[in-house]
């Protein structure tokens, strides 16, 4: 492929992203009028809101072209993230008996 | 020949120290908002006022501040697009569709805290704020339109940050050649843009709809 086919094919796989995030909004926004229990709806919302940060980190961000340092670079973060999220919760689930 | 090459691996180490330093950035933004939404969601979680999974916004004003904050999220995802656009453009070393395309970014922005500013006023006109009458009244929620100011307010300085940052490199194209190093700058410009993005694809559904 040359750089030009190659650039082409990026300016597509560039619009599907976008397409997809617009969709995937969309989605987000009309899911969440639906009755259909707390811990879907909080499940739902951050699982597309992960599918689309995803989208964007690896298309637009092109983490998936980065060596193994800019992932691990990103990993550490994510992790941290995690501890301070999950780290608390059998506390939590404790205390809301 | 030899300086050439020389100069030529300089270049490399540069753009790998520089796209280095940026994803350093990336990642103490990833603790600073990160550190700030697990708080937030462990606060939720844990509140009789103010569950996480049920929006905790009141009725009053409600459906205006979904369809603000829909709205800032679409135009968000456009300006992620439109910077895309001009690294591309950049890199095909087409300076009229990297000045539109940049130019469309840095408008987008403007236009994102301008539907939050809409946005503000509309809360403060319900008295969604420290103080007020109706969160004396609501005391659980003290903490929930504390977090959501706190939160989205620290989110639009990035925006505004993002937005200067791009309006200078879309100055800085009129007198510049577009070549290895601009497609550079844009580049870096380019990831704090998208993570400023997907900073605010988490903010939209823990604040608005969940």
């Amino acid at each position: 492929m040359n750089d030009t086919q190659e650039a082409h094919a990026n300016g597509s796989i560039d619009l599907y992203v976008y397409l997809s995030l617009i969709f995937l909004t969309l989605i987000t926004v009309s899911s969440s009028a639906l009755e259909w229990g707390r811990i879907l709806a909080v499940t739902a919302a951050l699982a597309i809101a992960a599918i689309k940060a995803t989208l964007i980190a690896l298309y637009y961000m092109h983490l998936k072209d980065e060596g193994p340092l800019t992932c691990a670079i990103v990993l550490t973060g994510l992790t941290a993230v995690a501890i301070l999220a999950f780290g608390i919760l059998p506390d939590m689930a404790v205390y809301n008996r | 020949m030899g300086t050439t090459v020389e100069t030529q691996a300089v270049r490399m180490n540069a753009r790998n120290l520089g796209k280095l330093g940026i994803w350093l950035f990336i990642l103490s933004e990833i603790l600073l908002f990160g550190g700030f939404l697990s708080s937030y969601v462990t606060l939720r979680l844990g509140s009789p006022a103010c569950r996480l999974g049920e929006p905790a916004w009141p009725q009053a004003g409600y459906t205006g501040g979904v369809l603000m904050a829909t709205l800032n999220t679409l135009v968000l995802i456009t300006s992620s697009y439109t910077v895309v656009r001009s690294l591309a453009a950049t890199r095909a070393g087409n300076r009229e569709a990297f000045r539109a395309n940049m130019l469309a970014t840095v408008l987008l922005g403007g236009a994102f805290i301008l539907v939050k500013a809409f946005e503000y006023s509309a809360k403060i006109h319900h008295g969604y704020t420290m103080g007020s009458e109706f969160i004396a009244a609501n005391p659980g929620l003290g903490i929930f339109v504390s977090f959501y100011y706190a939160l989205t307010g620290l989110h639009a300085l990035h925006v505004i940050a993002g937005m200067i940052w791009n309006s200078l490199l879309w100055r800085a194209a009129g007198g510049v050649a577009m070549d290895d190093r601009f497609a550079r700058k844009v580049e870096f410009a380019g990831l704090y843009w998208h993570f400023v993005d997907i900073v605010w694809v988490f903010l939209f559904p823990l604040f608005y709809l969940i």
